[in-house]
């Protein structure tokens, strides 16, 4: 750990950073553009100049660029220096000649990193005096927005469009104060990590056009954290929610997995939550249809649904009465999945594909299974340019010379797949699915240092999985990584369900679990009871269907394809709150969980594998300071107003019995314990970037253990 | 003692003056034009909304008491969709004026406004907005600002160049 | 006959006074101060005595649970009694009394003395702190003041050589009181507002430090109570002082109860004015006051007036 001095006081700062990085993550205000801590620097903007100086004799100094000098051990900065401090002024001054009197109008308000840095760096008035210039904006499709005149031309739009997620359509346009970033013509965006620009841009040429057509500023919302659920990676997020509808998702960083981007699916997939809500009544207003014995009744389990939803469904129904409703196909595969895993609990995150040297890709099309694995992947490649460039003294900015100093791609992805997918560019050696020739890269992987082998459910083959294993067998110092059908797969895996396919009496009457269930599954049972967030087909057809609340607005644990258990918190209660479903479950069966703890202290001991994560979770009594932590920023606005159309009576903030988090801009605002911590802000610094000062990440517990013999 | 007994005829010969009290309803106070009273919304000289819903008022109010929702037409013009302001719970301080960008919101030297019912206190936009531009004539935010709206596209604003071709190699 | 109608004008009459005075205390304090008062609610605003008086009925009753139920209730009625019991004394005019009492002197400071229980019981039955403060206050101000307040009406007294209020009326024929007791006048003036609790004395309910002070717990009529008790306690002492420094009922020509009413009335007033000017005393102020400065100067005006008598 290398010591720096910036005016005079020492950092401990991380091998290898520049000086940059370094004060941003020591918390000190120092102005940056085109940086950025998954791009790298590439030394554009002039923004983040700072003096170094010789020793402490040294009064003169000269002006580097901290995001282009490395932090070495005893190198001495200034960021107050006058001249720094000037010329950064300057160059803010410059940046803002052209840039729109926009801000009242622009969806980055409030959260712009350009606002920031230009409040930080003094600038107030625009003293050139001629006229500003624009550029005609592109449609870019229905999610993102463009605004080409608020453009500081710090490219990383680009760079991490083109350079990072391998999108091919958008472009620098012309050149000098004209240069331009957009496509060629009107149209969406390919890629489908478009909506990162939306948080990589530093003002609003990208902004969202989901959360547009509903717009509220960044501090009216109400976040908490929450786990993606669109595949089963876990990818961690922030859903904004206010007046009862989820407006956006932001990313919430995990350097585990995510890191600092989500896919478009992800970001851009969540206004289902705004669907119609199923409605539900108390218990004891319903009569209940079904056979009184509930030990009769068969219940069948989601792997969309939470664990502790699960487990109350397992609860009441009974071990042997506990069905997983996924195809025959797919549940044989989890399982057979599992079986491995608990032999070589050893799983590859989404991190390792990142920093593996070998990447094996048995019959998964990543970009629809798991985009972020793809991602992951490309990141991957993008790394092992920059390596070789360096060692042909090829500087890591000048982009174009760092990949055209290897003419070959890396030797990194292999792959196993008959049908073109979007990674094949980036493909060194491929095969069939019959993989008849798997013997010819045996030694590769086994000369591998850390190869991920990575393989799923996705194709419904056994023989790939068991490829998998038997490649693992061969090289003990690769990781497996499984993608799986739904982001709790895992989860209900663990907690041993039969599969449906294997019912022995058809007709029986069942309780059925959340989302997800194809109907035709629903055939082979008679009178069944659902338990669903919103209105579908099968709500319609069942003998009596529950409205349970949906994951933004219930607490509950998922677990994700490495084994790694997170926990998602509830945004927001809609006004007729509907109980979570195993509420609903401990109410039909007559179970005494208060709270979502004393439910996890039973599956804890009933489930010793998910111990691990119960005691590190956050139970609904931890506070901070004696303080609840706030869901709410300390600007949230309207409080007074908003149901005043309704009533004059401004109801108390509802109390959350699951977790440590309230529903108020009440509570603590401070440090956060980082799975609590739903949205980034310090003092001076709105926009996401806030993010670098940070000095944790949430991790999540991973909790496969090999099985003893 | 003199000193208490000269207190109490400095007192008693206030008696015979005239009291300064304003017999309100009767006489009319005379107002400032920048009291601070009911709170309205204001048009730009082209006779169309001024506020563009940026939240800024409702941000910096500090009973909280505005509350907006923003919304744009077709050409992309943001304006508020719901304008509340629950005067039950306004200190009439002026912020929200103050932060105003557009100078879309300002207060007016009116500050009869009591009602029977809470209810009525409560001012939807239709109550707030006002047919004039108020105490600034002049300006009209969306001619100096960078987005297109209908009847201004990009590049016709104010001290705005003609939009760039990007295509070409002279620049 | 008159055995009804006197008592029951010596009833009335202060009870109309002072409830006049709810209005009359507001309109002169605006007076002194350039505004107008209460002035809306008939001619000159007199209406807002019966607007005050229908607020004060129809406000709830509330007795806290925390009270001493029994004693909250008596202390308003002490207040009312003893000082409605005290113009018993008090000659109007010539035979114009209720009972001549010989002693009739002694017998108005006993009443008051007893009227400074009210105080101190509603203090401390309301079982709160500002209360209890406010009582404890009151307590102590009284004993100080109610000692020399007798001793500076024994120079009235001596002259006079009675204790009867109609013999002292008559002792000043030829000279009202105040020129040959003057000093005694001040003390007896200075311990009426003390024995009131008008402002600058008003420490027991000194608003800005106690709440309401003693009688922060009361509300409705009972409040109500405390709050005309306080008019007619003004009103008993301007009266007393008419009677006992002002000649009564004299006047230098058409002597009569005019004379006496409108003597009484200026005292009101004079009350009025003392609340507009001054702030209030700091408690040890109060009673450094009392104990030390005017005990031994009524008891030195005592001893000069008993010299010049017997000399």
């Amino acid at each position: 750990m290398p010591t720096i001095f910036i005016d005079n006081k020492p950092y401990e700062v991380k091998e290898g950073q520049n000086v940059l990085h370094a004060a941003v993550s020591h918390g000190l205000n120092l102005p940056y553009f085109c940086w950025h801590p998954a791009l790298g620097s590439v030394g554009s903007c002039r923004q983040c100049a700072v003096q170094c100086f010789k020793d402490e004799n040294d009064t003169q100094g000269r002006m580097v660029m901290s995001c282009m000098t490395p932090a070495t051990e005893g190198s001495r900065f200034s960021i107050e220096h006058p001249n720094a401090k000037s010329f950064r002024a300057d160059v803010i001054e410059w940046m803002m000649i052209n840039h729109p009197h926009d801000c009242p109008v622009c969806d980055e308000g409030g959260e712009c990193h350009l606002q920031d840095m230009t409040v930080m760096t003094g600038h107030n008035k625009r003293r050139y005096r001629f006229k500003k210039r624009t550029f005609k904006n592109q449609n870019l499709g229905p999610n993102i927005h463009h605004e080409m005149n608020r453009c500081i031309t710090c490219y990383r739009c680009v760079r991490f469009y083109r350079d990072v997620a391998g999108g091919e359509d958008l472009h620098a346009f012309s050149s000098a104060d004209n240069a331009y970033f957009g496509r060629f013509e009107d149209g969406a965006l390919e890629s489908e990590f478009s909506g990162n620009l939306v948080e990589v841009c530093p003002t609003g040429v990208f902004t969202d056009k989901i959360f547009r057509a509903s717009y509220t500023r960044k501090w009216d919302l109400q976040t908490a954290p929450s786990i993606c659920q669109q595949c089963s990676l876990g990818c961690n997020m922030s859903p904004g929610e206010r007046l009862g509808k989820i407006r956006r998702i932001q990313n919430r960083f995990n350097p585990d997995i995510n890191g600092y981007f989500l896919c478009d699916k992800g970001r851009f997939g969540h206004q289902w939550v705004n669907n119609t809500p199923l409605p539900t009544k108390p218990i004891s207003e319903i009569t209940w249809p079904l056979n009184d014995d509930k030990s009769q009744v068969i219940g069948i389990a989601s792997p969309k649904a939470s664990l502790e939803a699960n487990y109350a469904l397992r609860k009441l129904v009974g071990a042997e009465n506990f069905y997983d409703a996924q195809p025959k196909g797919d549940y044989l595969l989890a399982e057979r999945v599992l079986e491995i895993l608990e032999q070589y609990p050893e799983t590859a995150s989404v991190e390792d594909v990142r920093q593996a040297d070998l990447v094996l890709v048995l019959g998964e099309d990543l970009t629809k299974t798991a985009p972020m694995l793809a991602l992951a992947i490309r990141q991957n490649l993008y790394r092992h340019w920059q390596e070789k460039a360096d060692k042909s003294k090829i500087p890591a900015w000048d982009d174009l010379a760092v990949r055209n100093a290897e003419h070959e791609l890396p030797d990194v992805l292999y792959m196993v797949h008959n049908a073109p997918t979007k990674l094949d560019g980036l493909v060194s050696q491929r095969m069939s699915l019959d993989f008849e020739q798997i013997s010819d890269w045996i030694p590769r992987i086994r000369a591998a240092k850390n190869p991920v082998i990575i393989a799923g459910t996705s194709l419904k083959s056994r023989p790939l999985i068991d490829l998998s294993k038997e490649l693992r067998a061969l090289a003990p110092q690769a990781k497996l990584c499984y993608v799986l059908p739904e982001v709790n797969s895992m989860g209900l895996a663990l907690l041993k369900p039969k599969s449906l396919s294997d019912l022995k009496s058809p007709g029986v009457e069942a309780i059925s679990l959340e989302p997800s269930l194809k109907s035709d599954v629903m055939a082979k049972v008679g009178d069944f009871a659902l338990i669903d967030a919103f209105e579908s087909e099968l709500s319609k057809r069942a003998a009596i269907a529950f409205g349970c609340a949906s994951f933004a607005e219930s607490t509950g644990t998922v677990i994700n394809n490495e084994g790694r258990a997170q926990r998602y918190y509830s945004v927001f209660e809609r006004e007729n709150k509907r109980p979570e479903s195993w509420r609903i479950l401990r109410d039909l069966g007559g179970f005494s969980w208060q709270n979502i703890d004393e439910l996890c202290g039973d599956m804890g001991r009933e489930f010793p594998v998910f111990e691990p994560f119960f005691a590190k979770a956050h139970h609904a009594d931890f506070r901070v300071h004696g303080e609840r932590i706030s869901r709410q920023t300390l600007v949230a606005s309207g409080r007074t107003a908003v149901n005043t159309h309704l009533s004059m009576h401004e109801p108390t903030p509802r109390v959350d019995q699951d977790s440590p988090l309230a529903y108020s801009m009440e509570g603590y605002h401070g440090d956060m314990p980082p799975d609590l911590a739903s949205s980034y802000w310090r003092p001076g610094w709105n926009s996401v970037q806030a993010l670098n000062a940070l000095s944790h990440a949430p991790s999540g517990v991973k909790l496969l253990r090999r099985r003893s013999v | 003692m003199v000193s208490l007994l000269k207190g109490l005829w400095l007192v008693f010969k206030h008696a015979f003056k005239k009291p300064v009290t304003e017999q309100y309803p009767e006489e009319k106070p005379k107002l400032a034009p920048r009291y601070r009273g009911r709170i309205v919304l204001t048009r730009d000289p082209d006779g169309a909304e001024r506020c563009v819903a940026c939240y800024l008022c409702s941000a910096v109010c500090p009973v909280d008491c505005i509350a907006i929702q923003a919304t744009e037409d077709e050409t992309g013009r943001r304006y508020p969709e719901t304008f509340r302001i629950n005067f039950s719970r306004c200190i009439y301080c002026g912020l929200c004026e103050e932060a105003c960008p557009t100078e879309a919101i300002q207060l007016t030297p009116d500050f009869e406004m009591a009602e029977y019912k809470r209810e009525n206190m409560v001012y939807e936009k239709e109550h707030l907005l006002i047919s004039g531009p108020g105490k600034y004539p002049g300006y009209n935010f969306y001619r100096v600002a960078g987005v297109s709206i209908g009847g201004k596209d990009t590049g016709e604003g104010i001290e705005e160049e003609k939009p760039v071709d990007i295509r070409s190699l002279m620049s | 006959m008159m055995t009804f109608i006197i008592p029951i004008c010596m009833l009335l009459g202060p009870v109309t006074i002072a409830s006049l005075l709810v209005w009359g205390e507001r309109r002169l304090l605006a007076l002194f101060q350039e505004r107008y008062g209460p002035n809306r609610l008939g001619i000159l605003g007199i209406g807002q005595l019966p607007a005050d008086m229908l607020k004060m009925f129809f406000k709830q009753d509330w007795i806290p649970p925390f009270a001493d139920k029994f004693v909250f209730v008596l202390a308003p009625a002490i207040v009312m009694a003893t000082a409605l019991f005290s113009f018993m004394v008090v000659p109007i005019a010539p035979g114009f009394v209720v009972w001549d009492s010989d002693v009739g002197l002694l017998l108005f400071l006993a009443l008051s003395a007893l009227g400074a229980y009210a105080v101190v019981l509603a203090g401390w039955s309301s079982n709160n702190k500002y209360s209890l403060l406010g009582g404890l206050r009151a307590s102590g101000q009284m004993l100080a003041y109610e000692v020399f307040m007798g001793l500076s009406v024994m120079g009235v007294a001596a002259r006079a050589g009675s204790f009867n209020l109609t013999r002292i009326v008559e002792s000043q024929s030829s000279c009202w009181n105040i020129v040959p007791q003057l000093i005694g006048f001040v003390i007896f003036y200075i311990a009426a507002l003390a024995e009131t609790h008008r402002t600058p004395f008003d420490l027991a309910e000194a608003e800005s430090e106690l709440v309401a002070g003693f009688h922060s717990e009361y509300s409705g009529l009972k409040f109500g109570m405390f709050f005309v008790g306080e008019y007619i306690g003004v009103t008993l002492m301007s009266a007393m002082m008419a009677v006992l420094f002002f000649g009564g009922w004299q006047g230098p020509f058409w002597s009569g109860p005019w004379w006496f009413i409108l003597k009484t009335i200026l005292l009101i007033m004079s009350f009025v004015l003392v609340r507009a000017t001054f702030p209030r005393a700091r408690y040890d102020q109060l009673i450094l006051l009392g104990w030390k400065y005017l005990f031994p100067l009524a008891l030195l005006n005592l001893l000069i007036t008993g010299v010049v008598i017997l000399w």
